[in-house]
């Protein structure tokens, strides 16, 4: 009786329907583009950045589709769309920083950025390279966004997210297509790609070339004004722009057939100048000349055996990072440099590091789907990375702490191992690697997911790192997952071996940062056309490594292991396709992170941050694309007594063709609309040497053109 | 020996030219006619024009249709181009389709066609194939539940009965004359259903209201362990097992074949479905329903849901 009880419940919906429902019929365009299984077609750009519901983590995809609707041009503007991920900058060469879930720091080593599942991690800093400015995105054909740790997958700096840019394939390109693109502060772009077959081989092929002059934003004072009123000189640029000027050459090239395929690409970054400068005081004159050349040759076989897929890869990636002369503090500047029988000079201080690094990557894995319920995956791999380089030009040492020239007239000198004055010395870095992970549905509806990859390197050691992801698909419109990953981040060349450099020694004693992380995710899709997704997480940092005065002060400080950081938060995001010409879609992240050291806030990332995004087809041909995001709760590191930086809203706005089968497409993009003064924290030293942070552009305007051979 | 070569010579130029004769003859006329539409659906159109180059023997004329256009426009413009049959996709006005009608055979397509005797093929897939996919990736369900209206897809439902009987599937088809009753029907079905055994097909008959029914379905088929199957990819990718849809390609090339036997046949009568389909799979509702495909058997489908990055 209760059960027919139940039952007459549950089927309610339908008397109720019986009586309700209008009759609905779809047009015959409607249900041909319905049908044709392109939901670009059927609705508005692919679900962005939507929950993907059963993998065993909190993932985001952005589309080309979405791509193109917010008139984002470069890898940081779309990564902002995604939940729990705010991107700050670094004042110098106006990096980056991809603060996912309140981890934000000034190289931002914590962030695993890979091109088409491979790292582009420099063993440098640690990071995705110091000089590689804006990444393109006209050839891009998704980015895969994983929050929270990946070392058990991918390994080293996988640590507060994974970011995987996945270039256009030949059958991505529809024949040759090109684009231009101008706009406010001398921006211009212009791209060519192109697929093609020769003979059995497939081709696609992408050349851009970019300029732009930057926004160049007003620093009302620097380090070297701090200088100036000591000294009563007038050296400093500041109030000046930031120099934000650029130069950029992109290409790819993929070529496929049968099961292996070639890839090569090069990002290069003549002219990018220094952002707020190297010591955080203006330096117009500075201009970085870098390159970053990759190729690849995988070898993938999908029925390698009866149950066996099997993926082998050799990859090799070349850096160079390297300068004009960098003015640490500008000529005029009268320091403290205490010349044996002299007075000081005010040529300034002035450097010219420079640093070469290749990597050569070796891997193979496997799929093995031979067991009932289980889906295996191992792999294994060797790596070298070879700072196989280093240079340096400059007119300073250091005693204590204390810079001063190395000769009488404060000339340039080359820094050499033997004269004691090199920056950082060559290293060589072996790791290899081997992982396990199998996918195992226990029982109906609920799959386990458990890996462990082990990493050992020539200079630091080993380090273990494993996953565990249980995900229960609870009913047939809700998954929910709880997960838990252990990661960790390699000490960096400059952390582990700095010379030379008393605030900054480095220490060959180091060991890998590490993070425990614990989430509980729902995906839950309300109706057919609203998905949401709610996620709760909490980590904790270990052995960060940061700057720690010597135990003589005056000799500098070198870096330690000192830090612990631990944070919670939640995420919640949605994707509504309110009808076939409006699609909206945003989300909420908020998180707290205690410095544990300090225990206080550490910080720098938004405790509070929103998005949303319409897209609206206003008139047949025309998708007018709106998007605002909120900024807000930035507290200052423990120690800086500015006040708390201001939290910012701004909007953009892209109004695009969407014409799919014409020949061109043009597109009008507004950015920072209604003109708000936002500004990043500066952090650190910067925090006292620019007090005022870090403006962002101001209202910008860009026009793009795009043909279709 | 010399006559005999030129004999010979002229023998094979004969024969040359009585086959190109004979092939000019096989040649079938036919017009294409598409009405005005956004680029995203005229691309659509163009793709099921490509396709219908094919089929062998025909030679193709098209055009879009707009407002402007007057019937006997339409029909001068297929006289100007001696066409012996004429495509008509997507919803064209019954005047310019009636003015042709009179003068040709005509050959609906890319619309649901939804009545009896329109001659054509319709957007609904091939039942025989709709059967045969759940046998494969479903061997223990017994019957199949589907909700139509007779008037409307009732040439589908008795293709269907006798694809059933080939598969050894109960086919249980519920007749509805409008929306009220149909969601009544689902309301029974759902009554008499046994998890594991039974199928729900939702074909693109407008007398279901898949907008409002499509996430009480979902949510009843998930908790009684039904198989739910598609026309439309898009319901699996909201929580459908599978679907199978048109491969617009090879609709194109279906129509221009059956416009060759209309015309050789013009007595024939009636739609048939899509035979040229591609197929989509939901791997999330398979394991909940315990379905396991072998990785042969997933690469099958064209797209597999939910996509995952890693």
């Amino acid at each position: 009786m209760s059960n027919y009880g139940s039952r007459c419940s549950r089927l309610r919906p339908f008397l109720f329907l019986a009586a309700s429902v209008l009759p609905f019929a779809a047009s015959a365009d409607d249900l041909l583009l319905m049908l044709s299984g392109d939901e670009q077609l059927v609705s508005l750009a692919t679900g962005t950045p939507q929950p993907v519901s059963k993998a065993p983590a909190v993932a985001s995809v952005i589309t080309a589709e979405d791509i193109k609707a917010t008139g984002a041009t470069s890898l940081s503007e779309v990564l902002e769309s995604v939940p729990g991920l705010h991107v700050s900058r670094n004042g110098f060469l106006w990096q980056p920083i991809y603060a996912i879930r309140g981890i934000a720091t000034q190289f931002n080593p914590e962030v695993l950025v890979m091109i088409n599942g491979i790292p582009t991690t420099n063993g440098f800093y640690g990071n995705r390279g110091q000089q590689i400015g804006g990444f393109p995105l006209d050839h891009v054909s998704r980015i895969e966004v994983i929050r929270g740790p990946g070392s058990a997958l991918h390994g080293a700096e996988a640590v507060s997210g994974v970011i995987n840019i996945v270039t256009k394939t030949a059958s991505e390109i529809d024949g040759t297509e090109s684009g231009l693109r101008a706009g406010s502060f001398h921006t211009y772009d212009g791209w060519i790609q192109h697929d093609s077959r020769l003979g059995e081989v497939d081709v696609a092929a992408y050349l851009r070339l970019g300029h732009t002059d930057g926004f160049g934003g007003t620093i009302q004072a620097d380090a070297q004004s701090a200088l100036d009123s000591a000294y009563g000189t007038n050296a400093s640029h500041a109030p000046g722009p930031m120099n934000l000027g650029s130069d950029s050459i992109d290409a790819r090239l993929d070529l496929s057939y049968n099961k292996w395929r070639f890839r090569t690409g090069y990002i290069g970054r003549p002219g990018l100048e220094a952002g707020t400068g190297v010591a955080d005081a203006l330096d117009p004159a500075a201009r970085s000349n870098a390159h970053y050349a990759n190729a690849d040759l995988t070898w993938h076989d999908a029925k390698f055996s009866q149950n066996w897929a099997v993926t082998a890869q050799a990859s090799y990636y070349d850096i160079a990072e390297t300068n004009s002369e960098i003015t640490l503090f500008p000529a005029g500047s009268v320091l403290p440099v205490p010349l044996s029988g002299g007075t000081g000079s005010t040529v300034g201080l002035v450097g010219r590091p420079q640093h070469w690094e290749r990597q050569e990557r070796l891997n193979v894995s496997g799929l093995y789907g031979g067991f009932d319920k289980h889906k295996l995956r191992v792999g294994a791999g060797y790596n070298v990375d070879d700072l196989y380089k280093t240079t340096e030009t400059k007119n300073f040492t250091f005693v204590g702490t204390t810079p001063m020239c190395v000769n009488l007239d404060c000339s340039m000198v080359t820094a050499t191992e033997a004269n004691g004055l090199l920056f950082l010395a060559p290293h060589r870095r072996r790791s290899y690697y081997a992982y396990a992970q199998d996918e195992w549905g226990f029982a109906p509806d609920w799959t386990l997911t458990a890996g462990m990859r082990h990493d050992r390197y020539s200079d630091f050691g080993g380090t273990t790192n494993p996953r565990l992801a249980v995900v229960w698909d609870t009913a047939y419109n809700l998954t929910t997952k709880l997960m838990f990953g252990r990661a960790f981040r390699a000490p960096s060349f400059v952390e582990l071996y700095t010379l030379n450099n008393p605030v900054s020694l480095g220490n060959p004693d180091l060991k890998p940062e590490t993070m425990d992380s614990t989430e509980l995710a729902f995906a839950w899709q309300v109706q057919p056309k609203l998905r949401t997704g709610i996620n709760l997480f909490r980590y904790r940092m270990k052995d960060v490594i940061r700057f720690v005065a010597n135990a003589d002060p005056t000799t500098g400080s070198t870096t330690q292991n000192a830090g612990n950081q631990h944070g919670n938060g939640l995420e919640l995001e949605f994707t509504w396709d309110a009808s076939a010409d409006l699609r909206l879609l945003g989300n909420y992240a908020y998180q707290r992170s205690i410095d544990e050291n300090t225990n206080q806030d550490a910080g720098l990332a938004p405790h509070h941050r929103a998005y949303l995004r319409t897209d609206w087809r206003l008139v047949p041909g025309w998708l007018l694309s709106g998007q605002v995001n909120y900024v807000a709760d930035r507290k200052r590191q423990a120690g800086d007594t500015r006040p708390q930086i201001a939290d910012y809203t701004t909007a953009d706005l892209t109004l695009r063709t969407d014409r799919r089968h014409q020949n061109y497409e043009l597109a009008f993009s507004v950015r920072n609309l209604f003109d708000v003064d936002a500004r990043e924290p500066t952090s650190g030293a910067a925090a006292v040497n620019i007090p005022y942070d870090l403006p962002l552009p101001g209202r910008s305007v860009y026009l793009e053109l795009r043909y279709r051979l | 020996m010399f006559h005999a070569r030129r004999l010979a010579i002229s023998a094979v130029l004969a024969l040359s030219l009585v086959s190109l004769a004979c092939a000019a003859r096989a040649e079938t006329r036919i017009s294409v006619l598409y009405p005005e539409s956004s680029a995203a659906v005229l691309g659509l159109y163009q793709t099921i024009v490509g396709g219908m180059a094919l089929a062998g023997d025909v030679r193709l004329q098209s055009r879009s249709v707009s407002e402007r256009d007057t019937p006997d426009d339409i029909k001068a413009w297929a006289d100007a181009n001696h066409s012996q049959a004429t495509i008509a996709l997507g919803n064209l006005s019954p005047a310019v389709t009636d003015s042709l009608a009179a003068a040709m055979p005509v050959i609906h397509g890319a619309s649901a066609l939804n009545d009896n005797d329109q001659p054509g093929v319709s957007l609904a897939s091939s039942p025989a194939q709709m059967f045969s996919r759940l046998r494969l990736v479903r061997p223990e369900v017994e019957r199949v539940f589907v909700v139509y209206k007779p008037q409307s897809t009732g040439w589908l439902i008795g293709a269907a009965r006798s694809a059933a009987r080939q598969h050894g599937l109960e086919l249980v088809a519920s007749a509805s004359e409008d929306v009220q009753q149909a969601s009544a029907a689902f309301a029974r079905i759902l009554q008499q259903t046994r998890p594991g055994k039974d199928a729900i097909w939702l074909t693109l008959d407008p007398v279901v209201p898949l907008n409002q029914l499509l996430p009480i379905l979902l949510r009843e088929s998930w908790n009684r362990h039904l198989v739910l199957f598609s026309n439309n990819p898009m319901d699996v990718a909201r929580g459908a097992l599978f679907a199978l849809y048109p491969d617009y390609a090879a609709m194109g090339r279906q129509l221009a074949e059956r416009a060759k036997r209309q015309v050789a046949r013009p007595s024939l009568n009636g739609p048939e479905a899509s035979e040229g389909l591609k197929s989509a799979f939901n791997t999330r509702t398979a394991s909940h329903l315990g379905v396991v495909l072998n990785d042969t058997q997933l690469q099958a489908f064209d797209r597999v849901f939910p996509e995952m990055p890693q």
